[in-house]
């Protein structure tokens, strides 16, 4: 019983680790997101002639840079999608992790029901473990899904309330409650806060 | 009497002059041949032009480094030309809405308005000042740009009995283009081909220069007072630092003979309108927006193909271009 709660506290490290990448993308995604929202804030500016003063002296600069900055979009966007690819992976190792952890309990015999839910002292219930690790993995599947969902709504034609909203959005993280997170850490390695 | 009739017996002469006797074949005989390619004849000095592709390979790995030091030290001042930029935009928009700012308690400071105004005015004049710096800089990358692209042939001097080379852009014997008669020099490429791709990258900056220059006019007209929205005592036709029009000369953007600089323009559209004066216009926070954006877009220049041009050379002279 111990061993096999040492097994999953080890699956639970992993989990951290893929949760600290994910926060490191999260940040680098933020940035991208607001690069890419000021240059669209900029286009209705620089699509507007009148607003060139001095420069409108210089043939076809409104174009010029229009293009260029399309051409800046284009790539941040290309670069978010990547950054997307990156968060699925943590996504698949998480889901991975969740699955595998089945196996822990299969080692010997399938444990009835009484044995998942039996507690012992501090340590966390088999039952505890198998659902933390399911519900985490949960967690970042589905704001995957809204990020990805985010992405896609972001282009250069929205609004600059919209574009606030779905950076609020974006912040947020909705689907993936820290509280929930820290409590089922804190059931998993209650030994090691005591 | 029997008369032996004599035979006519014609003795067969074998050494009968045949006609018909098959004549030596005119092809047997092999026409002597001059030999064309005289033997390595070791002369004490060798030909200048065998000593041309080494003596050219080391000048175009010496120019292209030079290349690539000047654009970064373009690209490194118009970053720091576009930091200069948006804090004399910041100063002179702050300074410009400061009237209208709600200074909630500050409100009740004696002079507290003029004070900040004097301050942000303070900070304009120092943005410009490094504005200028870094405008100057980037003429002088430009400059160093042009000299080296001008540099890449190689010049033998074949009057002398001891070869020497020399690296110019201009021979002092009408006979030699520097370019080896159009040889490659390492593999593929002649000298005029990387030419070209030198010129390519010249023309590109060039063009970019003119249009951060109009933006250093046009930011640097900003008033310092209060009232005006420009100072009128900056024109384009000015010279920005001392010696500007010397450098200026040099990248051809300045004309000797009109006296007039090139009109900036964007690469595929080359302007016939010279511009010298500048529109009157007001100035407002999106044209000034617009102005920061252009300046750090850099309009002009392509960055990928001037990556992908040192890419090219370097791996055409097989060396590490840093």
């Amino acid at each position: 019983m111990e061993a096999t709660i040492r097994k999953f506290q080890q699956r639970y490290r992993r989990v951290r680790d893929e949760m600290g990448r994910w926060d490191e993308l999260q940040s680098r995604l933020l940035s991208q997101f607001s690069n890419a929202s000021s240059i669209i804030g900029r286009l209705q500016v620089l699509g507007d002639s009148k607003n060139y003063g001095g420069l409108r002296c210089v043939p076809a600069i409104r174009e010029a840079l229009l293009g260029k900055q399309m051409e800046t979009l284009e790539r941040i966007f290309c670069s978010m999608r990547e950054t997307l690819k990156e968060f699925y992976d943590i996504v698949r190792s998480l889901d991975k992790i969740s699955r595998d952890s089945n196996q822990l309990l299969k080692g010997g015999s399938a444990p009835i029901v009484q044995q998942m839910q039996l507690q012992i002292g501090i340590w966390p219930t088999l039952a505890d473990c198998m659902d933390g690790l399911k519900s985490i993995s949960e967690m970042h599947r589905s704001e995957y899904a809204l990020k990805s969902s985010i992405i896609s709504a972001l282009s250069w034609n929205c609004s600059s309330s919209d574009i606030a909203a779905l950076h609020q959005l974006l912040m947020d993280q909705p689907n993936i409650s820290k509280d929930e997170v820290q409590s089922i850490f804190d059931i998993i390695f209650a030994d090691e806060v005591c | 009497m029997e008369t032996v009739e004599a035979t006519p017996s014609y003795e067969s002469n074998p050494k009968n002059p045949n006609p018909s006797s098959p004549s030596p074949s005119p092809s047997s005989s092999p026409s002597t041949s001059p030999s064309s390619s005289p033997s390595p004849s070791p002369s004490p000095s060798p030909s200048p032009s065998r000593l041309w592709r080494p003596a050219a390979q080391r000048n175009l790995r010496n120019q292209w480094p030079k290349l690539l030091a000047s654009k970064d030290r373009w690209i490194s001042a118009a970053s720091q030309g576009r930091s200069h930029a948006t804090a004399l935009v910041n100063a002179y928009l702050s300074r410009k809405y400061m009237r209208d700012m709600d200074l909630g308690v500050l409100k009740d400071m004696p002079e507290i308005c003029q004070k900040a105004c004097e301050k942000l005015s303070n900070k304009q004049m120092l943005c410009r000042e490094k504005l200028l710096l870094s405008y100057k800089d980037m003429v002088l990358a430009v400059s160093d740009l042009i000299k080296v692209s001008g540099s890449m042939r190689c010049f033998v001097n074949s009057s002398t009995a001891s070869p020497i080379l020399q690296f110019s852009d201009h021979s002092v014997y009408n006979n030699d283009s520097g370019d080896g008669g159009g040889v490659p020099v390492f593999l593929l490429f002649s000298v005029s081909d990387f030419e070209k791709l030198a010129q390519e990258l010249v023309e590109m900056f060039v063009l970019e220069l003119t249009l951060k220059r109009l933006l250093v006019v046009e930011l640097l007209s900003l008033s310092c007072e209060d009232g005006a929205d420009r100072t009128d005592s900056l024109e384009w036709s000015e010279e920005l630092f001392r010696g500007e029009f010397d450098q200026l000369r040099a990248t051809e953007l300045h004309s000797e003979e009109s006296c007039q600089l090139l009109a900036p323009q964007t690469k595929d559209w080359v302007s016939r309108i010279s511009v010298t004066e500048l529109a009157e216009h007001s100035i407002n926070r999106e044209i000034l927006q617009v102005y920061l954006t252009t300046w750090f877009a850099n309009v002009n220049l392509n960055m990928s193909r001037i990556d992908e041009i040192f890419a090219i050379v370097e791996e055409e002279i097989q060396v590490k271009l840093l």
